[in-house]
């Protein structure tokens, strides 16, 4: 299968090349399990997740294995193939996704799911699971979005929850043993044995005379509760030394040495802080050793340390200054993403800028110190002003804010404080800066809050669209400064984004509407199509608004009850009530245990 | 410092990929083969290498330059035995030099002269075309206007055609042609594939770069550089002895 001919008519055809350094190309013939892993989204975005390189290094690396790459292909593409008549295939062998055994997905971003449906019709796989028969593969998803992966229920054959990295090889040995060509039944009842794995068949939704959801019911003796997979021992946890150098630039184009896994901070909105739990932490030694060969064997000019919160990590100074000694010489620079706001962040920035100057990002996420304390976000004000100032002062001329709107109980002053703190930032980054003030530069971008599966807050409705809107007009006309630039979300992209994340899987119906209508890439301000959703909606006789802006209540049934990631429902609804009352939860790592279930610390712990 | 010049070539499989991913294919390949690259200053340091003029996507090539400057000196041989170890496929060094100290930087700035060959298979038979080709040459000028973005420019591609031929081969025509290149302006093989109605999706053309070289009289008329113009020819119009595209 070749689309040389197809290129020369398309926008950047160097995503479908597929020599790229350190890619692995296997043969077919040899292989006993053949997984095709895509990613539902344009090859510079998926070539950015580590998840998608942990996985495809981790299965070619067995003799008996073998994993390919396929992207969504941009809407250019698609028309070009539809109109040759040609199947989509995988990047190394170009062979249609139909012929492998194993379809994988990452569940990145409840957007991108319109593109899953467009990877299957183009790969010649029937999209629904139930329609597919012995000679086709395996449909399988993961990722971060498989915390609810109940819209998407009637296009997947199985569901790995959580850390993949040892369930992938228990499917594999599964698929090498049953191949789905020999039969998929006995297949699926292997891979139900395999704990982590939610097959979303073996259970049946009843819904009650209010339109809600009533009950998932387990069938055929299935799991009550399938517990989510984490890898206990993080630090031996396979590293990727060796990925795939991309051509293309993608968004992030570097080595990425994932230095922790998990959060404690509790911050009540965040999906990944409860889903990821306990922290783990590599040894600095392992790091030092996984960022040499990286970086012997891509070439690449960056290191970004992975981690919720870098400069949490126990021993951050030890490795940047390890880092540094080791790459320093060859321009080789160092960036942290970080969430957490104080001087200490801009201190280890400041010794990273020896090299390159990494960009420095702040999160306060609300405008008052009474917003925080609900969100559990402990940072003050003080901290943000004097982590700026330390900023300005060691050379900085620009920062980024992260803030979030429609936050529970915030009100518009809440906003306007917000613009008001942004003034306040401008204000002092002229005085700061003095001569070099033209340089200043305050990116500020607010995203909107979408409650998600597994936080404190997945009871919460989220704010009207028109609302939102009328807070975003709010906060723009009070930003005066012209160092202050603002960066939104599309606040119908963020309802529909909100009604998937909480939704069940009527939603499924919603989807195949929505994708034959035309939704593709819904994620992209240039392709979203919020008319065609409200008509997919209606015509699959549902209500985005019922899904996303509703406050649920604490008893009601919940589309992802049946899937355990170590957080007690229990832990989640405590918090919630707290944050109501403003009352703050501390980071275990340094305080008390607040019980969240997920370790052997937590009196509520179930075992993993 | 020193200056080494590589000729490399571009095959089928990774036509597609622009100059610009070119130079990062060829940096990292440059920090995975540990060469002595200098880099230059300031916030966000670079590896310091030129290129000669840009090859269009979706050509192949057998004579890409490139300029590198490196911090140690270093045998041109090994660096390229060193540079084609770490090169993905479809990327191969044939050839490096070391340029002599007392030349001045900006080698690649020379380069002025192209020589492609194409395979094109389309409604236009052979024949046709040579007599375009013919018509096209006795033309005192081509006015064009070319769009770039938003600008518009004029230009007259006659004088940037140095030479075009058509022959027809079993499945169809072959294009040969030497066009000029440069800072100072130059054609593009589309611009000219366009003049003889090359063009639509009922074609088929792959285009291949052949040469890349300093063939304007401006350089020989200045007897000082001649050592080097001579060294430009000899080594940068060697062949590498690879086939010319198949007609297929």
């Amino acid at each position: 299968m070749n689309y040389n001919t197809l290129l020369g008519t398309v926008a950047r055809p160097c995503r479908y090349t597929n020599s790229e350094w350190n890619s692995i190309h296997k043969d077919h013939s040899a292989a006993k399990a053949r997984f095709c892993l895509c990613y539902p989204d344009i090859y510079e975005m998926g070539m950015s997740h580590l998840g998608l390189k942990i996985l495809y290094h981790l299965l070619n690396s067995h003799p008996d294995y073998l994993a390919e790459r396929a992207f969504a292909p941009w809407p250019d593409m698609e028309a070009a193939l539809r109109q040759a008549r040609l199947p989509l295939t995988s990047l190394e062998s170009s062979v249609p996704l139909r012929d492998f055994d194993v379809v994988g997905f990452t569940l990145a971003s409840e957007l991108t799911y319109t593109n899953i449906l467009t990877l299957l019709d183009l790969g010649g796989i029937p999209l629904k699971a139930s329609d597919r028969t012995d000679r086709d593969p395996l449909v399988l998803a993961g990722g971060p979005g498989a915390c609810n992966p109940e819209p998407l229920a009637d296009f997947l054959d199985a569901v790995v929850l959580g850390e993949a990295e040892e369930a992938i090889l228990e499917v594999a040995e599964a698929v090498a043993k049953n191949p789905p060509a020999k039969g998929r039944k006995a297949l699926l009842d292997q891979l139900a044995q395999i704990p982590g794995l939610y097959l979303p068949s073996q259970y049946r939704p009843e819904y009650g005379d209010d339109g809600r959801l009533a009950a998932l019911t387990p069938l055929n003796g299935a799991p009550a509760r399938v517990r989510s997979r984490i890898i206990a021992d993080f630090d031996s946890a396979p590293y990727p030394t060796r990925q795939v150098v991309p051509y293309l630039e993608t968004v992030h184009d570097r080595v990425v040495l994932e230095i922790m896994r998990g959060c404690t901070r509790s911050c009540r909105f965040c999906q990944a802080g409860m889903t990821y739990r306990p922290t783990r932490q590599r040894k600095v030694s392992t790091l030092l050793d996984q960022a040499e060969k990286a970086i012997a064997s891509t070439g690449f000019d960056e290191i970004a340390l992975l981690g919720f919160n870098s400069p949490d990590f126990q021993g951050i100074e030890e490795l940047i200054v390890g880092l540094l000694e080791a790459h320093s010489k060859r321009s080789i620079g160092i960036s942290l993403p970080s969430s957490r706001t104080d001087t200490f962040t801009v201190s280890l920035a400041e010794k990273l800028a020896r090299v390159r100057r990494p960009g420095l990002t702040f999160a306060p996420e609300a405008g008052t110190q009474r917003l925080r304390e609900v969100i559990n976000k402990q940072v003050t004000e003080e901290n943000l002003f004097t982590a700026l100032e330390a900023a300005f002062d060691s050379g900085w001329s620009a920062v980024k804010l992260y803030f979030m709107i429609g936050l529970p109980t915030e009100t518009k002053d809440e906003v306007e404080a917000i613009a008001d703190l942004l003034q306040r930032a401008a204000a002092l980054g002229r005085k700061k800066l003095g001569e070099r003030k033209g340089r200043l530069k305050i990116t500020a971008s607010v995203g909107n809050f979408i409650p998600k599966p597994h936080t404190p807050f997945q009871w919460w409705g989220q704010e009207e669209p028109e609302s939102l809107k009328e807070k975003q007009a709010l906060l723009r006309s009070g930003v005066r400064a012209k160092e202050v630039r603002l960066s939104w979300n599309d606040v119908e992209m963020s309802r529909l984004e909100a009604a998937v994340s909480r939704g069940d899987r009527r939603l499924g119906e919603a989807y195949h509407l929505a994708w034959k209508a035309g939704a593709r890439f819904d994620a992209w301000a240039e392709s979203f199509q919020p008319a065609l959703w409200q008509q997919a909606f209606e015509s699959a006789g549902l209500d985005p608004a019922a899904y996303a802006n509703r406050h649920i209540h604490f008893q009601e049934a919940l589309p992802w009850d049946r899937l355990d990631y170590g957080v007690t429902k229990d832990f989640l609804c405590r918090e919630a009530q707290a944050a109501l009352s403003g009352i703050l939860t501390p980071d275990c790592r340094v305080e008390d245990c607040a019980n969240c279930g997920a370790c052997p610390r937590s009196p509520d712990f179930a075992g993993n | 410092m020193q200056e080494i010049i590589c000729r490399f070539s571009k095959d089928e499989e990774v036509k597609w990929v622009s100059q610009l991913e070119t130079v990062r294919v060829l940096e990292r390949a440059l920090r995975r083969a540990e060469i002595p690259i200098a880099y230059t200053q300031g916030f966000n340091p670079r590896p310091r290498l030129a290129m000669g003029p840009a090859l269009p996507a979706g050509m192949t090539s057998q004579a890409e330059l490139a300029a590198l400057f490196l911090s140690h000196r270093m045998d041109a041989e090994e660096l390229k035995k060193r540079l084609n170890a770490q090169l993905p496929p479809g990327f191969s060094v044939d050839a490096a030099w070391a340029i002599p100290a007392y030349k001045k930087k900006q080698t690649l700035g020379e380069i002025d002269t192209a020589e492609y060959v194409a395979a094109a298979k389309g409604p236009i038979e052979a024949e046709e075309l040579d007599r375009r080709a013919v018509g096209l040459l006795s033309c005192r000028e081509i006015r064009l206007v070319r769009q770039r973005e938003k600008k518009t420019q004029k230009i007259d591609l006659r004088p940037w055609i140095l030479a075009l031929s058509i022959a027809e081969v079993p499945a169809g025509a072959q294009v040969k042609m030497t066009l000029r290149t440069g800072n100072a302006g130059g054609a593009r093989p589309q611009e000219v594939f366009e003049q003889l109605g090359i063009s639509g999706p009922e074609w088929q053309v792959s285009c291949h770069r052949q040469a890349l070289y300093a063939g304007s009289a401006q350089t020989a008329a200045r007897p000082r550089r001649m050592p080097l113009r001579s060294l430009h020819n000899s080594r940068f119009r060697r062949r590498s002895g690879k086939q010319e595209p198949n007609m297929r």
